[in-house]
């Protein structure tokens, strides 16, 4: 019964667990200040600690930051791969189509307005994304949302705006507060603490659950709306739940942790080649795969520069904009 | 013997522009149904509308004796299957994937197949005969294959009524005959029934129990080929003039192009 398919899941997730957890273990060890590794297996091995700054570090600094960083990655993989699917194009992703932009635009305000992290500005957030995600629709299905290029240009257009609309409301703020803005929009994670951790837990893992539950159907939709409907899948209600939960997804990732683009688009691209096109397999294996490269380019955003840190969105884009070329080329091909 | 399908009264149209005006007709059960006319005559969008894909305007479409509004989406989609003109799928999933893809409406939402869902996605590929390919994604393939996966995926639903959209349009001579042959066995073996949209006039009257010619949303005729095909008929209907014979081989109509060096005043009906 049912083998085939569910041993795939297994298999795969079980690999990428490994490799989660692998990740997970060099990102609470790796860092500023030295020490870490032998604060973790002391941690294992059950001896009692002898360095409290460093568990403070490990435990209170990092592990929070390790956590938020899994789920942001998971969640914008996992983003990625809902957008390719309904739009079946392969370069769709929430930072190029400009979702992550609007989130942004909507958390700014929230933010200006002085409201509370959470809900207020996850709030102000998901109505940011959703907007945009409703303009790009509009504006690329006029004939069909299948083309690239009219679906690219629009995300252009979007984030064009959204960049404008972000580089307005910051020219209101007072100077005091620009810095940790502008810190937070090139995707910052240096500020995660474990109430931010729980919110995003709170508000990403209910979405994973609901994709994965429509990971058939995105499978089905591939082939296109109207033989979905002739398959039997309840085509429209699938279509507007995925759009909608994926947006609130990634409003929330945004709201964390400011813009980290393209991660939605390398991780689905490489598990995809590695391992099929079936959705079924692709949402667990994206959530966790995503969550590592996340785990990993922060690290490598805490430990380039000699001194302080990079936003991890900077390593994130200099990672996936290449890839983005590359991919693109591909597609015209 | 009952109906496969009832159609009555049926009207649609896009925007303003009316595509189907007013169509009545029933395709009996366990019949080969061939519905034929030029572009733009409303074939692709019956097709839509007879597998609830788009809701028509006005009027009926009854399935097995029930209305079809009456069907829920799953119910409808083992009762009906489509193949579409060409299956467009990106991603590079596999034959067998593709297959296995029809059996959604008897599996639950995750479409998690079970051992007779396989054994039966096998016997279909060889059916189709592309259970070499099983394996293969769906991009190495050429546009036979591709079609007869299409198909098998279709047949995999467990239809009782299959619907196809010109499906040997743009193959060659030996793969056209071959998806005739599938569909002529899909009805006697099964007895299912077989609605096809077809531009080729010649294989349709060699095949079809009964057929059906549209012109701009409206039946021109319906009945035997015999009936239907015609020189009076053709030519009103794609406005040329044909030569129209008895085939040497089942009787059945065949129609000739008349090059323009050869049309005369006396060629015309």
């Amino acid at each position: 019964m049912h083998t085939r398919v569910l041993k795939r899941i297994t298999s795969v997730s079980a690999l990428l667990l490994i490799v989660l957890l692998a990740a997970g273990f060099i990102g609470l060890s790796v860092g500023a200040t030295d020490g870490g590794l032998q604060t973790v297996f002391r941690f294992f091995t059950d001896t009692a600690p002898d360095n409290p700054t460093m568990e403070t570090i490990v435990w209170h600094l990092r592990l929070p930051r390790v956590l938020t960083a899994v789920l942001v990655g998971a969640a914008l993989s996992v983003g990625g791969l809902v957008f390719q699917a309904l739009l079946r194009n392969p370069l769709a992703e929430p930072y190029i189509l400009g979702i992550s932009g609007g989130a942004a635009v909507g958390a700014i305000i929230g933010i200006l307005l002085g409201l509370s992290r959470f809900p207020a500005v996850s709030l102000f957030a998901f109505v940011g994304s959703m907007g945009t995600l409703i303009i790009i629709l509009a504006v690329s299905s006029q004939q069909t949302i299948l083309k690239n290029d009219s679906l690219l240009l629009a995300g252009v257009i979007v984030n064009a705006f959204c960049s404008a609309g972000i580089m307005f409301l910051i020219s209101l703020t007072r100077v005091a507060r620009l810095h940790n803005i502008m810190f937070w929009l090139m995707g910052d994670l240096s500020t995660a603490d474990f109430q931010q951790a729980v919110v995003l837990a709170v508000t990403t893992i209910p979405c994973f659950v609901v994709i994965f539950w429509l990971s058939h159907a995105m499978n089905l939709l591939l082939a296109g709306r109207e033989m979905a409907l002739s398959m039997g899948l309840n085509a429209q209600t699938v279509i507007v739940t995925l759009l909608v939960v994926t947006s609130f997804m990634i409003s929330s990732a945004v709201c964390q942790c400011g813009l980290l683009g393209f991660v939605g688009l390398v991780i689905p691209h490489i598990l995809r080649l590695l391992i099929g096109p079936d959705h079924r397999v692709l949402v667990p294996a994206c959530l966790l795969g995503g969550g590592a490269y996340m785990v990993i380019c922060d690290v490598l955003a805490r430990t380039i520069p000699r001194e302080g840190e990079l936003p991890t969105g900077v390593v994130t884009a200099l990672i996936g904009a290449p890839v983005f070329i590359m991919l693109l080329r591909r597609t015209r091909r | 013997m009952r109906s496969a399908i009832v159609v009555r009264n049926l009207f649609f149209s896009y925007g303003s522009k009316p595509v189907l005006n007013g169509l009545c007709f029933n395709i009996d059960r366990g019949c080969f149904f061939i519905i034929i006319g030029p572009n733009g005559s409303g074939k692709t969008t019956l097709m839509n509308l007879l597998c609830g894909i788009t809701k028509p305007e006005k009027g009926e479409i009854d399935l097995l004796g029930q209305p079809q509004k009456k069907y829920s989406r799953t119910v409808l989609a083992r009762t009906v299957a489509l193949v579409p003109q060409r299956i467009r799928l990106d991603f590079p999933f596999t034959v067998q994937e593709v297959v296995l893809m029809g059996r959604t409406p008897h599996l639950g939402m995750l479409g998690l197949e079970r051992s007779e869902d396989l054994r039966l996605a096998r016997q279909t590929m060889e059916f189709t005969e592309v259970h070499h390919l099983a394996h293969r994604t769906i991009e190495q393939l050429s546009g036979g294959e591709l079609q007869r996966v299409s198909i098998a995926r279709a047949i995999c639903q467990q239809p009782r009524i299959i619907l196809l959209d010109e499906p040997t349009a743009s193959l060659d001579l030996a793969h056209q005959i071959r998806i005739m042959d599938l569909m002529e066995r899909l009805k006697q073996e099964q007895g299912i029934t077989v609605v096809m949209v077809s531009h080729d006039i010649n294989l349709a009257s060699m095949y079809a129990d009964c057929l059906l010619m549209l012109k701009q949303g409206q039946i021109v005729r319906t009945g035997a080929p015999a009936r239907v095909i015609t020189c009076e008929t053709i030519e009103a209907v794609y406005g040329c003039p044909v030569l129209v014979e008895r085939s040497s081989l089942d009787a059945s109509p065949k129609i000739t192009l008349i090059p323009g060096k050869h049309i005369t005043k006396d060629t015309h009906c």
